[in-house]
């Protein structure tokens, strides 16, 4: 099936999980009708509730979802749509407290019935998980202990919202009501249990062990890996991979990284890191031998999946990781497409792969772009971040044939792509990744 | 190009929450 058919199809099943809770409302036989801002309260608090249940399913890494659509994407669509349904929530007591303030008893968590607490638990709850989602690095949260927290609210709210709704026993007295919140309930564990139990269960059953550690150019290691009594696997040059190193895969310890290797070599996969804090600043200890877990790979970044007559590579600093993927592949397949790559980094010495680029403009048809921030005393080439000018000087008159991979921090997205469409590059050959996606 | 679709999908989401939710009070409630 073609994969923009497969997207619309997910997208439609998207919006009939979402409001089927909301839709099964208006044709049930019904209960007595309540106040008008009641059954609004009840029907915003469903969709907001289905809303957030269904953030238990871009996370839970389906394969079949998670290469249908790209990953940043699907995690920022995660962010968003998390904030919109805890709001959607938070609307329904707040509309009964301003309709009917008698109603504020319920949220004494000593008196008010159990229904009621567990209500208003999930809610505070849900506050906190977006809370500190949103400014983990303010609070100064550790990537790994949020994400902990992150698994462990989300399951308590999910159970104290479905005790909840269950046992206000209103709507949900309705069968066809109180079968699908079941059902769709059921999945939300199902993908919890998938992600948590059966997919660390099966990255210890394809352990991989530490080949080499290097030091690379930019305060950045590259962690080559083979694999352990497998066969590892194959992936498109771009595509991600979940990393745990001296971690058990069930430790919720695992990173999101870009391959960096050559997706022609079989017997090992690399990856290229910078450090940036948490973890990634001990991978420098990480010593030959060491056992690791993979889980990938994942994502739509690739070269394979969005062929065209030549490239253009747009990347910022450790961004270059996948494309260097990218470079390598083609390099190992004897591909002669031509390729232009801006590469900005803040100073020469600090541009990871540099010795490698140049070697690789000798056997691809590459031109290197170097774009630094802070350049060296007599530097002649490009300085400042890539402007709109900058990459009309470069790009050759079939400009609006190439295919365009950008990855980099979000600003250096959205400039570069606002820069490509004045340019007259059309949207649809242009792709781009986060480096922060979870 | 794909943030821009989820954009507009989050967009949707938002307004059919609110639109249904409001449709439905004016047909259960009283």
């Amino acid at each position: 099936m073609k994969s923009s058919l497969r997207a619309t199809l997910w997208v439609v099943a998207y919006f009939a999980l979402v409001f089927a809770p909301v839709l099964l409302l208006f044709p049930q036989p019904r209960p007595e009708g309540r106040e008008f801002w009641r059954e609004v309260s009840v029907a915003l608090g469903f969709a907001g509730l289905s809303l957030m249940g269904l953030q238990f399913v871009p996370t839970a890494r389906l394969p079949f979802l998670a290469n249908v659509f790209p990953l940043d994407t699907l995690y920022s669509f995660h962010h968003r749509v998390s904030i919109t349904s805890m709001l959607l929530i938070l609307a329904h007591p707040l509309i009964l407290f301003i309709y009917n303030p008698f109603t504020l008893r319920l949220l004494n968590l000593l008196d008010a019935p159990l229904r009621a607490r567990a209500g208003t638990l999930a809610l505070l709850g849900l506050i906190a998980l977006v809370g500190t989602s949103v400014w983990r690095l303010r609070l100064r949260l550790s990537y790994e202990s949020w994400r902990v927290a992150h698994n462990v609210l989300a399951i308590g709210i999910a159970a104290l919202a479905m005790y909840h709704i269950l046992n206000v026993d209103w709507h949900t007295s309705v069968p066809r009501q109180r079968i699908f919140w079941i059902a769709w309930a059921i999945i939300w564990g199902g993908m919890a249990l998938f992600i948590r139990v059966i997919k660390p269960w099966m990255m210890l059953q394809r352990p991989w062990r530490v080949r080499e550690v290097r030091p690379e150019r930019g305060e950045s290691w590259t962690v080559a890996l083979e694999p352990d009594g497998h066969q590892g696997f194959r992936f498109l040059p771009g595509q991600v991979a979940w990393l745990t190193i001296r971690r058990s895969p069930f430790s919720i310890r695992e990173h999101p990284f870009s391959l960096a290797s050559s997706a022609m070599a079989s017997d090992h996969i690399a990856f290229t890191i910078r450090e940036l804090g948490d973890f990634t600043s001990t991978v420098g200890d990480i010593k030959p031998g060491e056992r690791a877990y993979v889980d990938g790979p994942y994502g739509t970044f690739d070269l394979d999946q969005h062929t065209g007559p030549g490239y253009v590579f747009i990347a910022g600093g450790i961004g270059s990781a996948p494309i260097m993927s990218m470079l390598r592949t083609m390099a190992d397949r004897g591909d002669d497409h031509a390729v232009i790559f801006f590469y900005g980094n803040r100073t020469w010495d600090s541009i990871i792969f540099r010795e490698e680029l140049d070697e690789l403009q000798g056997r691809l048809n590459l031109k290197m772009v170097h774009v630094l921030e802070d350049p060296p005393e007599g530097w002649e080439g490009e300085t400042g971040f890539v402007t709109r000018d900058m990459l009309d000087r470069h790009l050759p008159a079939d400009r609006s044939e190439r295919v365009y991979f950008i990855c980099g921090p979000i600003p250096m997205i959205v400039s570069v792509e606002r820069s490509l469409r004045a340019l007259g590059v059309p949207l649809s050959r242009i792709f781009s990744e986060q480096y922060e996606m979870a | 190009m794909e943030d821009l679709y989820a954009r507009r999908i989050w967009q949707l989401t938002v307004v059919l929450a609110v639109a249904l939710s409001l449709v439905f009070g004016f047909v259960q409630g009283r």
